[in-house]
């Protein structure tokens, strides 16, 4: 393909998926409702369905795949400050891991033995993604579990929607259900409670900033905690998917060690931004360096919606998959709850 | 034996650091969503032999180096 063709191909599903990112990154601004991950993802799924012939798409989309998610972690890694991280208190990385534990174990158990999915694949994305971070793990995940299309599209809906059930939840009942039989929660445990339990950095943020602007700096540092463990979670799901898939496609040898290679290359730019935005006092800059952050991840996002068909959506499989995540949502807060009642004061 | 396809495709992305890219390259050559070849797709010569010679292109390379 000559280059210029190649420049040519590319143009309309780069441009697309850009004027999606931006406008979701603008609305970001009126308030915090609109999660610029949240209208980039949902937008481009309607507007990838206003469109009958997709192939035009392939290249442009291909490209912000292959070249936005190493540049969206890289810019992801600035907006982690482990010094932040390093000062909370012990029992919340415990608590943080036994939820990521409770996530993957009840999506899939309800899954398999409840709804008997055999693809257990969409099982594994589901519950990394509901644990560590949302959108931007899935993006992650896709070459380490060489995860399909309509995979990709499940999770990405279980998520979305648990994470709008969870953010109200967390932010206007949880705290006065606990009010009535534990007594009023402390900045501190709703901080924990938000952190720990909310599968998106932007859902954090709205719970907390809707109960109390005092509980964002902590509630976030403890979502960065979680976010650091994208690769190590990723390596996670592909070792899983590759022995526990069920009737979903494995990877082939040459398949998994490409993979690995790439897992090293994006820990590298992500913990290597991060670290050194932490330690060198660089940390001022991520809110200049945020919109991009915001426009180029999303751009990633948008990619995987434009060519999703809607058709494939209403697939019994993909609502019982949103069903099980809500489930786990539901067990993760309930436990969260007691623990942080007990160990976070 | 089935499943041919599926390796040709999955060594075109193993080899290829930009492999969304890859895959979308052997699409528009082939007109066709060659994701959707899985380990139960029924081998087919003439769509194998297009493929290599995309593969090829793609790769960049003289020799399709993979034992089917």
């Amino acid at each position: 393909m000559k280059k210029i063709n190649m420049l040519i191909a590319i143009l309309p599903g780069l441009f697309i998926a850009f004027a999606l990112s931006f406008l979701g990154e603008r609305l970001s601004h009126k308030g915090p409702l609109y999660d610029a991950f949240f209208v980039a993802f949902i937008g481009s799924i309607i507007v990838g369905n206003l469109i009958r012939k997709k192939s035009f798409l392939w290249m442009g989309t291909a490209l912000c795949k292959d070249l936005l998610i190493p540049v969206g972690l890289l810019l992801y890694g600035t907006q982690v400050n482990f010094a932040e991280v390093i000062k909370l208190k012990p029992a919340i990385f415990v608590i943080s891991l036994i939820n990521a534990f409770l996530y993957f174990s009840v999506i899939y158990l309800c899954n398999r033995y409840l709804f008997k999915i055999t693809n257990n694949k969409i099982s594994f994305l589901s519950g990394g993604a509901n644990s560590i971070c949302g959108v931007a793990a899935t993006a992650v995940y896709v070459p380490f579990a060489d995860a399909k299309e309509d995979e990709v599209t499940g999770t990405l809906l279980a998520i979305v929607i648990t994470g709008l059930i969870a953010v109200f939840s967390t932010a206007y009942v949880i705290p006065k259900l606990m009010g009535k039989f534990m007594g009023t929660l402390t900045n501190d445990q709703y901080s924990a409670l938000a952190g720990t339990t909310l599968n998106q950095t932007g859902a954090v943020k709205l719970a907390a900033q809707l109960y109390n602007e005092k509980t964002v700096k902590v509630a976030l540092a403890i979502k960065n905690f979680r976010t650091s463990l994208i690769i190590p979670s990723a390596l996670f799901i592909m070792f899983l998917a590759q022995n526990w898939g069920g009737t979903a496609e494995k990877m082939s040898a040459e398949l998994k060690k490409s993979a690995v290679r790439y897992g090293i290359f994006i820990a590298l730019l992500f913990f290597g931004a991060s670290l050194i935005f932490t330690f060198t006092g660089m940390h001022k800059y991520s809110k200049v360096i945020e919109p991009w952050f915001k426009v180029i991840f999303g751009m990633t996002l948008a990619s995987v919606g434009l060519l999703c068909n809607i058709k494939k959506i209403f697939k019994k499989e993909i609502f019982l998959n949103i069903l099980s995540s809500i489930i786990a949502w539901a067990i993760v807060a309930y436990v969260s709850v007691i623990t942080i009642y007990l160990y976070v004061k | 034996m089935a499943g041919r396809l599926k390796k040709i495709v999955d060594h075109v992305k193993a080899r290829s650091f930009f492999n969304n890219l890859a895959i979308s390259m052997l699409n528009m050559k082939l007109n066709t969503d060659v994701e959707r070849f899985s380990d139960n797709t029924p081998d087919d010569p003439e769509l194998e032999k297009k493929l290599i010679e995309a593969a090829k292109e793609v790769l960049g390379k003289d020799k399709f180096d993979l034992v089917l």
